[in-house]
C-alpha cells in the first residue's frame, strides 16, 4: 500500500554522485533562490548558463574535495552572503559584501569607550559615555533578548541626552529580535518594511509583498535622538534592524552602507548530506526598494588612520557630536 | 463457554490501549529534497461502544494516538523529529453477524461508516534554518470500514480484525512554497494555508490489523500491525509520512 501512495506523490530523487550531488544543488538553488531577477538586472546572472559552464568541470573520479569546490564556485557566481555550501570538511562562503570594503570597526577602540565594567545582557553591552550619551552595543541577534533586558538598558541609560545604537561587525540572527529591539523606538504600530515569498519554482513567482509592521514595545521606549552605527559587516537581520530604524524621526544611521542580506536564507542538503544554505524570502524596505545590497546611512562616515592613532572612533565621535549638537539626518 | 465470551466481546464497550515499535518513512519537500527513514514509538488508544441507535447497531469508536520518531536521509548526517497526535471518530454500523445474538461461535463480522479524523504533528530538522520545520493540521471526513473473524484456537476466543479508514474530504495546513513561519506565526501573514484535501491532494489510509487472544473474561491480549499513510501535494510542496507500527497491548471488556 505504502508503495502505491508514494506513487501519488513521488520526485526523483538524485543519485549520490558528483553529477547527482551538482544536479541536486542546482535544482535546489533554481527553484527556491529568491534573487536571480536582481541578479541578472545587475550583473547578467545566468543561472542556466552557469549549470552549463561548471557541470563542465565534472569529472568521474574527482573527490569530494574537487566537487566541493566546483559546486562553491557556481555558488559563487551568486554574489550572495547568504549562500553557503556546508560540508564536513569546508564551508562555501561569499564574503565580498564586506572584505572588499573598510573595516570601520575596532574591539581594541571601543574598549577605550566601554572599558571593562560596562553592562553586559543577553550579549549586548552598554554604557554611558562621559559627555553623557548611552552606548549600547548590539554584537549578534542571534540569542533572544526580553522584554526585561530592553528595560534593564532603557532604564539604566534613561537619563542621557541621546543614544547610539551599534550594530557594526553584527551579522544578523534572529529577525524577531531585530524587531524586539526596534520597537523601543517607536509609539504607534508602524510598517517598517515589506516581504514576500515564492510561490513556485519560476524564478518570478513570489507573493504580493505584505507589510511587516513593528507593534510599539510594552515596556520603557527611548523618546530621544539615537544614531545606530553601522558597517559593511553589518548583515542579515541586523540589515534588517537599521532597515526598520532608518525612516524614524529621531534616528540618524551613520558609518558605511550596510553589508545587506535581504533574502531571509533557508536550508537545504545533497544527496551527500552537504547543507545548502540559500536567500528564499525577499524584504523591502517601506518605498519597496530591496537591501539586499546594503543600506546607504544617513551620514556617511568611516573610520580615519589619524584618529585611530588618537585612540578615538571617528564614526563613534560623529554620532556623539551629531547627538548634542541635535543635527542628525543632513 | 467460547460463546458466551463472543457473546460478551460484541455487546460490551471495548477498550484498548497499545505500544508500538515504529518504521518512518518521512519526506518533505520545504525541509529537504532528501527523503528521511528511521524508527519510533507510538501509543495508541481504542474505545468501542454501542449506542442505543439503530437497535444497537451503531458502534461509537475513538481512536486516540501518538507518534514521536527520529529519522535520518541516507547520508546520515542531519535528522528529523517527528511528532503526529491523532484523534479520531467513527460510527460504525453492524452490517453482517450478529453482535446482539451471540449466536455464533466462529464467524465474520462487518462494520463499516464514517467519522471525523484531526491530526496535528510537527517535523523538525536539524538542518537549522529559518525552514527548521514543518507543521501538520488536519480534520477529515473519513469512511471506515471494519472486518472481524471470530474463532477459536487452543480452547481459547481469538478475534482477528482489519479496519481500514480513508480520509474522503477534509482540510490541512501547509505553508506555501517558499513561505516561511516568520511570515505566519510572526507577521500573521497568510497565503493559501488551508487547503481543501480530496483524494488525489491529499491521499491517505489508515489501517489496523490485530489479533486478540481472550485471557480471561474481560482481557485479551492484543498484537497487530498498524499502517499510517499520510501525505499531501499543495502549494508546490509534497509531504509523505509513513508509519509501519508494530503493537502490542491490553484489551479490557467493560
Amino acid at each position: 500500500m505504502a508503495t502505491v501512495l508514494g506513487a501519488c506523490v513521488s520526485e526523483d530523487e538524485f543519485s549520490n554522485t558528483p553529477q547527482g550531488n551538482f544536479d541536486a544543488l542546482w535544482q535546489i538553488v533554481d527553484e527556491h533562490y529568491c534573487f536571480f531577477g536582481d541578479k541578472a538586472a545587475e550583473y547578467g546572472l545566468d543561472w542556466g548558463e552557469c549549470r552549463r559552464k561548471y557541470s563542465d568541470m565534472l569529472l568521474p573520479g574527482m573527490t569530494r574535495e574537487q566537487l566541493f569546490e566546483v559546486c562553491g564556485k557556481m555558488l559563487d557566481e551568486l554574489r550572495d552572503g547568504h549562500v553557503n555550501l556546508v560540508s564536513p570538511f569546508n564551508a562555501a562562503r561569499y564574503w565580498d559584501w564586506y572584505e572588499n570594503y573598510p573595516v570601520n570597526f575596532s574591539d581594541s577602540l571601543q574598549r577605550v569607550y566601554i572599558g571593562t565594567d560596562y553592562r553586559l545582557t543577553c550579549g549586548i553591552k552598554y554604557c554611558i559615555l562621559p559627555d553623557n550619551i548611552g552606548y549600547v552595543y548590539v554584537p549578534s541577534f542571534d540569542g533572544g533578548v526580553g522584554s526585561g533586558n530592553l528595560d534593564a538598558i532603557f532604564t539604566h541609560l534613561r537619563l542621557c541626552d541621546g543614544l547610539i545604537v551599534d550594530v557594526r561587525n553584527n551579522e544578523g540572527g534572529l529577525l524577531t529580535m531585530a524587531q524586539d529591539l526596534a520597537a523601543s523606538f517607536i509609539n504607534a504600530k508602524t510598517t517598517v518594511g515589506y516581504i514576500a515569498h515564492k510561490t513556485g519554482k519560476a524564478h518570478d513567482a513570489f507573493s504580493s509583498p505584505e507589510p511587516v509592521k513593528l507593534v510599539p514595545s510594552d515596556g520603557m521606549r527611548w523618546q530621544k535622538p539615537v544614531a545606530v552605527l553601522t558597517n559593511r559587516r553589518t548583515y542579515s537581520a541586523a540589515n534588517a534592524f537599521v532597515m526598520y530604524m532608518k525612516d524614524l524621526p529621531n534616528v540618524t544611521v551613520i558609518g558605511d552602507r550596510t553589508g545587506g542580506g535581504a533574502g531571509m536564507p533557508y536550508n537545504n542538503e545533497l544527496p551527500n548530506g552537504w547543507k545548502v544554505r540559500f536567500s528564499a524570502c525577499p524584504t523591502y524596505d517601506i518605498h519597496m526598494q530591496s537591501t539586499e545590497n546594503g543600506i546607504e546611512p544617513d551620514r556617511h562616515c568611516d573610520m580615519l588612520a589619524t584618529d585611530f592613532a588618537k585612540g578615538e572612533d571617528t564614526i563613534i565621535e560623529l554620532a556623539r557630536r551629531l547627538l548634542k549638537t541635535g543635527k542628525g539626518k543632513e | 463457554m467460547l460463546a458466551v465470551a463472543l457473546s460478551v466481546a460484541a455487546q460490551e464497550r471495548e477498550s484498548s490501549t497499545m505500544l508500538g515499535i515504529s518504521g518512518v518513512a518521512q519526506w518533505d519537500t520545504y525541509l529537504s529534497n532528501e527523503r528521511y527513514h528511521g524508527g519510533g514509538l507510538t501509543l495508541a488508544s481504542q474505545i468501542s461502544r454501542p449506542t442505543h441507535w439503530m437497535q444497537r447497531r451503531l458502534y461509537v469508536q475513538h481512536l486516540t494516538q501518538g507518534n514521536l520518531a527520529i529519522a535520518e536521509p541516507r547520508s546520515d548526517k542531519h535528522k528529523t523529529i517527528n511528532g503526529f497526535f491523532h484523534w479520531q471518530v467513527a460510527w460504525l454500523y453492524h452490517f453482517l453477524g450478529s453482535k446482539e445474538s451471540g449466536s455464533k461461535e466462529r464467524g465474520w463480522e462487518l462494520n463499516a461508516g464514517g467519522g471525523v479524523q484531526t491530526r496535528l504533528g510537527f517535523v523538525y530538522n536539524t538542518l537549522g534554518g529559518n525552514n527548521p520545520a514543518s507543521a501538520r493540521a488536519a480534520v477529515n471526513i473519513i469512511a471506515s470500514g471494519q472486518a472481524r473473524y471470530h474463532f477459536g484456537l487452543w480452547h481459547k476466543p481469538f478475534t482477528a480484525a482489519l479496519q481500514a479508514d480513508v480520509p474522503l474530504t477534509g482540510l490541512f495546513f501547509t505553508p506555501d512554497y517558499g513561505q516561511s513561519y516568520y511570515e505566519i506565526f510572526s507577521l500573521g501573514h497568510y497565503s493559501h494555508n488551508v487547503q481543501m484535501a480530496n483524494p488525489f491532494r491529499a491521499f491517505q489510509a489508515n489501517m489496523l490489523l490485530t489479533l486478540d487472544c481472550r485471557l480471561k473474561a474481560r482481557t485479551a491480549l492484543r498484537v497487530g500491525y498498524q499502517g499510517q499513510f499520510m501525505q499531501s501535494k499543495a502549494n508546490g510542496l509534497k509531504t509523505q509520512d509513513f508509519y509501519h507500527n508494530v503493537l502490542v497491548g491490553f484489551v479490557r471488556y467493560m
